[in-house]
């Protein structure tokens, strides 16, 4: 069982890894059912949404393969929900979490500042660092913690934090044009759609 | 608790008033950054416009409150945390002397500063600050824009700047290039575009897309002597280093943003939830926050080269509005971003002030403390 498990959000991770957002979503949702998205929007890769949905415009996400459509009526928000396929989107998440880090190194290696190459830099390495830790550890929160819609959106949050602190390595390289930056806030929007988030009272 | 006297109030709340008109530009602008119509037709935006020129060079008059925006670095702090709580994005897209003035304020003689106003009364221009570049960032140390003397007794200028707002669309500002090997030899050339020699593009942004960034790219783009910023100043003070007051003025007008776009963010939550007090430890946040930029802006007017407090808000205050709009998320439940347009808006726009003059590492080096403690004071 834990096998399978394994097998599973190993290779949704890859798919995120390899493939992108779109490719790990669509493994994800590959064999199973999520249900209705809790909070009435759903997100699905772009070649999976029926004809005649009534889709969300988001251009970021549109370049990513990603749509967002709306489902009425909306599902009630509860605190158990599809914990197994939010883990599986997580290490979706997770590969294209991966996928930022190497963009990231490939941006500041050979890069320097006031002379010294910006991979020496003591904050830059403690980020990096870290990033390996907090990867590391979401994969292995996501193979226990698969039963627990709590444990698994609490990955799904630290992978947004995460994301975040890698982005901005990139400076506004990671903010304008080109970017893999803008993968993982679709990455977080996609997550939002499906995690089975009770407002916070 | 720094009070604010009644000059300070009213601007706080007249801006509050203006802070409404751009909200109302706020998605249009998000979707098609490069529409300008709706920018030129907005009052607000033509007061703001106006408010930011030095009263000398202004081509209409402004109300009596609207003088405190510029009359010290509280006023802009008041300012823009109201004016961002409407939307920063559409503040940043005002064709406002900006950090362009500062710099012409900071480093231009008389002749320079009434060049550079009287074109943009004259033509209402959007301003570019141009200093990035593509393999540096704002590395100063390895700027390789050049500028050499020319055969008609001025200057060339040649290399490329990138992440530079109104990049395609400004007609004039400034750009930093070397004249030499030296930190001392950076120097800001005075620019009106078109010009032979250049090309601007604009880049596709995440978020505060009314800034629009983008390229500038320098052929041997010509640059009369007397366009050259500085020359009237000593040598330690011609370049770089002479605006740095400038910069620690827009140091903290960039934190004061990020703090009003947070606030907007839990205006937003506690709109949608009346009545929830789950908002209570992100308000008194925001609030402390503010009080911290109020402090920090008195600072900035009576020890104007110091920018350890600047660096200091600027990094908190960027973090505050991230983490603030995660919180939203959480507040509002699923898909709450896509179910509120301005809210996913905000999250991405927030973006774009970690690496606004000055990232959080580079703020981080400014800030760490670089010896043992005095025992005196704070």
């Amino acid at each position: 069982m834990r096998e399978n498990t394994r097998d599973t959000i190993d290779r949704c991770e890859d798919a995120g890894y390899a493939d992108g957002l779109a490719a790990g979503l669509a493994l994800a949702l590959d064999g199973t059912s999520p249900g209705p998205a809790p909070g009435g929007i759903a997100a699905l890769p772009a070649n999976a949404v029926p004809g005649g949905s009534a889709v969300i415009p988001h251009v970021m996400a549109a370049r990513e393969g990603i749509v967002f459509l709306r489902q009425e009526p909306a599902a009630p928000a509860t605190a158990t929900g599809p914990a197994a396929f939010c883990a599986r989107l997580g290490a979706a998440r997770l590969g294209v979490t991966r996928r930022l880090a190497d963009c990231v190194l490939a941006h500041l290696t050979g890069r320097s500042s006031g002379g010294e190459p910006i991979l020496r830099k003591q904050l830059v390495q403690g980020t990096l660092a870290d990033a390996r830790v907090t990867t590391e550890v979401a994969r292995r929160a996501l193979l226990v913690g698969g039963a627990s819609t709590a444990a698994v959106a609490d990955v799904h949050d630290r992978l947004t934090v995460l994301d975040w602190e890698l982005a901005k390595l990139l400076g506004a390289a990671g903010y304008a044009g080109e970017s893999a930056a803008r993968e993982v806030f679709v990455s977080r929007l996609t997550a939002g759609c499906w995690l089975p988030r009770v407002r916070v009272t | 608790m720094t009070g604010l006297d009644p000059a300070l109030r009213e601007l706080r709340d007249q801006s509050r008033h203006i802070a409404a008109e751009l909200r109302a530009l706020a998605l249009p602008l998000d979707a098609d950054p490069q529409d300008t119509a709706p920018l030129l037709d907005s009052p607000a935006l033509e007061l703001l416009r106006h408010t930011g020129t030095p009263r000398r060079f202004r081509s209409a008059a402004i109300p009596r409150w609207a003088e405190e925006f510029t009359a010290g670095c509280l006023g802009r702090v008041v300012a823009n945390i109201e004016l961002a709580r409407g939307d920063a994005s559409v503040l940043n897209a005002c064709a406002a002397p900006s950090l362009a003035g500062f710099t012409v304020d900071a480093l231009g003689d008389k002749a320079q500063q009434e060049f550079f106003y009287e074109e943009l009364a004259k033509h209402r221009s959007w301003t570019f600050f141009a200093m990035t570049e593509p393999e540096h960032g704002s590395d100063a140390t390895g700027m390789e824009t050049r500028l050499t003397p020319g055969p008609d007794g001025g200057h060339r200028l040649n290399g490329t700047k990138r992440y530079v707002a109104n990049a395609a669309r400004g007609s004039i500002g400034v750009v930093f290039a070397r004249t030499g090997p030296t930190p001392l030899s950076i120097r800001a050339a005075l620019l009106r575009l078109p010009a032979p020699g250049f090309t601007g593009s604009a880049l596709e942004m995440t978020g505060l897309r009314g800034a629009c960034i983008g390229e500038m790219t320098f052929d041997d783009v010509s640059v009369p002597r007397e366009r050259v910023l500085g020359a009237h100043l000593p040598a330690s003070r011609r370049g770089l280093w002479g605006a740095n007051r400038a910069f620690n003025v827009v140091r903290l007008q960039i934190a004061a943003q990020a703090l009003g776009v947070a606030y907007a963010m839990c205006d937003l939550v506690r709109a949608d939830r009346p009545g929830w007090t789950g908002h209570e430890v992100v308000s008194a946040r925001l609030d402390a926050a503010r009080e911290l930029l109020y402090d920090t802006a008195l600072s900035v007017d009576t020890r104007p080269d110091n920018r350890y407090p600047p660096s200091l808000a600027k990094l908190h205050t960027t973090a505050l509005a991230v983490e603030t709009g995660r919180w939203a998320e959480a507040a509002l439940g699923p898909a709450a971003l896509l179910h509120h347009p301005l809210l996913e808006k905000w999250c991405r726009d927030v973006g774009a002030f970690e690496f606004m003059d000055g990232t959080s590492n580079v703020l981080r080096l400014t800030i760490a403390p670089s010896a043992a403690p005095r025992r005196e004071g704070r």
